[in-house]
């Protein structure tokens, strides 16, 4: 469509086309929007309620989310530490012994350990395999001590640190657990299937249990309590002791003693651990004897 | 009328023209705002929200808060000043109650200013503005930025009301020295709640926004002072004040916080823990994860350790003429550790935190000079049966060193005092004796027992590293010879007792754990040799300034007296303190003598020592069972007769000896005391 259009050559025609209705409509519109955009803010407030309506659909970044961000992540990494020691408590409480704490502790996760639990896990131990973690006599006094407050055991890879603090944090003793080695000991202190001879390390020092009996039995009362402190191992096996030996191997002031059972169901040999000077006094009558 | 039509023509098209340019600027500006509102960021309802994040406080071993990371203390507008509301209001935007996010012609002004006055820049950001850049926008400036910054300031302007939003402006804008939002900073400032501030405070404080660094009223209080009087002059042409009011304000002179160096204090302590707290947990945790730090800091300590540095920095500028208004000052820096425990109590890292932030105590590694010694003489008295009796020969020597020159260390005062037992070669510091153990126990034996007493930084494997030619911290210094103090039992330096997440649940614990390293006795003979370096030696000084309590310690200084050394010990707090430049350059005094560790570091250290132990109990050091002491002779080794030996003739030394160690017999290495290994060597040639 082609609008025609002429110019005026009359002033008045000018004029007369300058204040028609139109233009002055445009001018008052635009007159009346700016004036109330400085009056009434209307244009901010379209703009402010439109953004209101997209709000909920729009991405959460700038300083202010990212530090919301950081909270958030910070609270989810204190939860799983807090949450890792709460395993660690549950797991102190719920071990039936040393190994089974020391197993369940990652390196660098840490419990408290009551006293009575450390108790009852001390006395399940073999005393001699307890005595080589700390003598008995050692422990009665560091539970004695006014200055002992808590056990503090600390997860590493060979098993775990335990430490016995006073009210200030400080070590007043300090215990390596080492779950290889404690298990071996424990291995040690197991019965074997079969006959003296077959164990390394009692080579030589083999004995028949009359004559290993009748030395022992020659020793002062004192002494052969320090050589088997705990005959109930002994007493509760079936069959009669054939042979008796001792170990060329000392631990921790300990030497392991051999008996070995025979029965029905084969032979046997039963270990207990004895004090190394006692065990050195009866390898000398025995030595005598063979002699 | 012929010369009016064209007139008239342009008139028409100018109408059209601009009728048409704004439809345009309708058009594209409806599409910015389409375009630009996807991107834009949430806003988090109610407004109130972005003030509520977790704060991290670390506390100091005496209970006090030392600071508080993140921290905002928000409060509502109905506690805080109206003065300070007002104040604000006038510099900022005196049109924030009526307009709806934007003052249009302030803004047209300034955009005016921007295009057509070159090299002018002027803002004319409302505070809801200022409060949208702040919480969503970085500070880089681009046309863009503003634009949605606009958007954003509608959006809050339609969802929350004005009161909300001054509220949310006055608790999170920053007025610098650690202080977000006007509780904090009405409380680091002038230790009052917001709610108490004075019109001459609470335009003070209005003030600072602008540039909380360049208006910081404890480091430029005139400055600050000017600030607050444009802000006092806008208050008064928006009709907040009278001009009376105002020039009564002018007259005044608010007066700071006099707990100010409190609220800052151990800043290169507490920047320290900062960075092992983020190697640890990482940056989210400790800026925003609410925890509660339990430091080792002592402020009592702190505070001395503060004061001794200052003081004793200034007398060293007045020692070698360096005026305040000089651009280049010594440094210092101070470390003080409890020794039975390994705890760190007190860290200054420099002259001034504000000034450079470079923490020395930690991070500067500098040549301890003859400070390394005594981790020498221990190493000889193990390794080759030595003890404080030994006689050692005071003379020039020359050690050949493989694939190079001969090492000729020569002594301080570069004089020979021919015979002397090992007791007096510490306490003078003689070098060449130095020179002549390092030479008999190997340089690497010497590293060991550096090492095994706690010194991390490296040292290099030559024969001067006995003479201090390696680079230590002072940190590093503390904590190896603490070790001395607890009879060779070491103890690993720590920042941190305890570490608790926001309910209070215990996630991290220091053990105090102590490691033998030393040799009990021995490390009580070189002990006994320290005490000797204060009571009569080249730390002679701590005893003159009054210091009476047991100590041991060593001075040390670097060639050309870059570096001025002393650490030293009582039985319970272990401190080493250092001075020198940063760059290097020698401390030499105005009348061109060299300040030593003696003259720089030593009265630093005893300035502290007497403050940080005012109260303690006395306390000498634990003698081991297998130790008995003899009198023995400075020179020839050998015991003094009679009871009372102090005569002119004998210069005496207490020696302490092992059971096994006698005056004046051959050692198991051959060496006598009472001769010379020197001489011995000579002979056997």
């Amino acid at each position: 469509m082609r609008i025609h259009w002429d110019e005026p050559f009359k002033i008045s025609e000018w004029f007369k086309r300058t204040i028609s209705i139109l233009n002055l409509t445009v001018i008052l519109i635009a007159a009346v929007l700016v004036f109330s955009e400085f009056r009434f803010d209307w244009c901010e407030r379209i703009i402010g309620n439109y953004l209101v309506t997209s709000n909920s659909t729009r991405p959460e970044t700038g300083a202010v989310w990212k530090v919301g961000k950081q909270a958030s992540s910070a609270h989810t990494y204190l939860n799983t530490i807090v949450n890792e020691r709460r395993h660690a408590e549950r797991y102190a409480r719920e071990a039936s012994s040393f190994s089974d704490l020391a197993s369940d502790l990652f390196p660098g996760q840490w419990t408290n350990l009551d006293k009575n639990q450390f108790k009852k896990f001390y006395l399940t131990m073999p005393v001699s395999v307890a005595s080589t973690m700390i003598q008995p006599m050692e422990l009665v006094w560091l539970f004695s001590r006014q200055d002992m407050k808590r056990i503090f055991c600390e997860g590493n890879l060979n098993g775990m640190e335990i430490y016995f603090l006073d009210s200030k944090n400080r070590v007043i003793h300090e215990i390596s657990f080492d779950k290889i080695k404690m298990a071996q000991l424990e291995k040690k202190e197991a019965p074997f299937k079969g006959q003296l001879e077959d164990i390394p390390g009692f080579e030589g020092h083999i004995y028949t249990g009359a004559v290993f009996f009748k030395a022992l039995l020659s020793l002062p009362k004192d002494m052969i309590s320090s050589l088997i402190s705990h005959p109930e191992k002994l007493l509760a096996e079936k069959g009669r002791i054939v042979k008796a030996g001792i170990s060329d191997e000392a631990e921790s002031g300990y030497i392991r003693l051999g008996f070995q059972f025979n029965n029905d169901a084969g032979s046997k040999v039963v270990f207990i651990k004895g004090r190394e000077w006692a065990v050195w006094r009866l390898n000398l009558l025995l030595s005598g004897e063979r002699r | 009328m012929k010369l009016f039509i064209p007139f008239l023509r342009s008139v028409r098209f100018l109408f059209y023209f601009f009728l048409a340019v704004s439809a345009s600027c309708i058009i594209i500006f409806t599409f910015l705002i389409f375009s630009a509102a996807k991107d834009l960021p949430r806003l988090p309802t109610p407004l109130s929200r972005i003030i509520e994040t977790p704060q991290t406080e670390i506390f100091a071993v005496t209970g006090e808060k030392i600071m508080t990371l993140g921290a905002r203390d928000p409060v509502p507008l109905s506690r805080v000043s109206p003065y300070f509301i007002k104040a604000v209001i006038a510099t900022e935007d005196h049109r924030f109650w009526d307009h709806h996010g934007i003052n249009k012609l302030r803004t047209l002004k300034a955009l005016f200013v921007t295009l057509f006055e070159p090299g002018k820049i002027q803002g004319a950001s409302t505070i809801t503005q200022q409060l949208a850049k702040n919480l969503f926008f970085s500070f880089k400036k681009s046309y863009l930025r503003k634009f949605r910054e606009l958007l954003v300031a509608f959006q809050i302007e339609a969802t929350s009301s004005k009161r909300e939003i001054l509220n949310a402006y006055i608790n999170q804008i920053s007025f610098g020295a650690g202080a977000q939002g006007i509780e904090k900073a009405s409380q680091i400032f002038f230790g009052k709640p917001a709610a108490d501030l004075t019109l001459g405070e609470a335009s003070l404080l209005a003030g600072l926004p602008k540039s909380p660094t360049r208006y910081n009223p404890f480091r430029y209080y005139d400055r600050a002072l000017r600030r607050r009087a444009v802000v006092l002059k806008r208050m008064v042409e928006v009709g907040y004040i009278t001009e009376q009011e105002a020039k009564d304000v002018l007259k005044t002179r608010p007066v700071l916080n006099s707990r100010k160096g409190d609220i800052r204090i151990g800043s290169y302590f507490i920047n320290a823990l900062i960075n092992r707290l983020v190697a640890k947990y990482g940056e989210d945790v400790v800026f925003h994860g609410g925890i509660k730090v339990f430091s080792t800091l002592d402020t009592r300590l702190q505070s001395a350790a503060e004061s001794s540095i200052k003081k004793g920095l200034e007398k060293v500028d007045k020692m070698m003429g360096i005026a305040k208004q000089d651009k280049i000052h010594p440094q210092g820096a101070l470390v003080a550790i409890d020794t039975s425990s390994g705890a760190i109590k007190a860290m200054v890292g420099g002259r001034d935190y504000y000034s450079s932030e470079y923490n020395r105590a930690v991070n500067s590694l500098r040549q301890p000079g003859s400070g390394f010694k005594p981790f020498l003489y221990y190493t000889a008295l193990e390794k080759l049966g030595l003890n404080g009796a030994s006689v050692m020969t005071d003379q020039p020597v020359s050690i050949p060193v493989k694939g190079g020159a001969d090492w000729r260390p020569e002594n301080f005062e570069r004089t020979y005092m021919g015979n002397m037992i090992l007791k007096k070669a510490l306490a003078l510091s003689v070098n060449t004796i130095a020179a002549q153990l390092v030479e008999m126990t190997g340089p690497d034996a010497v590293i060991k027992t550096a090492r095994d007493c706690g010194i991390t930084s490296p040292l290099q494997d030559v024969y001067s590293v006995s003479l201090g030619t390696s680079g230590v911290s002072p940190l590093d210094m503390a904590s190896a010879f603490s070790t001395f103090a607890t009879e060779g039992v070491r103890h690993r330096p720590f920042y941190v007792w305890r570490v608790e997440d926001p309910f209070g649940r215990v996630i991290d614990e220091h053990i105090v754990q102590g490691k033998r390293v030393l040799d009990p006795e021995t490390s009580f003979q070189v002990v006994d040799m320290m005490e000797a370096v204060i009571n009569r030696g080249s730390g002679k000084s701590v005893r003159a300034m009054g210091f009476t309590r047991p100590a041991a310690g060593k001075t040390g200084t670097s060639d050309h007296f870059n570096d001025a050394w002393f650490t030293g010990f009582t039985p319970s707090l272990c401190t080493s303190v250092w001075v020198g430049f940063d760059k290097q350059r020698a401390l030499i005094a105005k009348n061109h003598v060299g300040i030593t560790g003696g003259r720089g570091a030593a009265p630093i250290w005893t300035d502290f020592m007497k403050t940080a132990l005012e109260n303690a109990p006395l306390r000498d050091f634990s003698i081991p069972g297998g130790i008995r002491f003899e009198r023995a002779d400075a020179v020839t080794g050998c015991e003094v007769a009679g009871n009372n030996p102090l005569n002119n003739s004998h210069e005496v030394f207490k020696i302490p000896l092992k059971k096994n160690q006698v005056l004046c017999k051959t050692t198991g290495n051959g060496l006598e005391s009472g001769i010379a290994p020197g001489q011995n060597q000579g002979e056997q040639k």
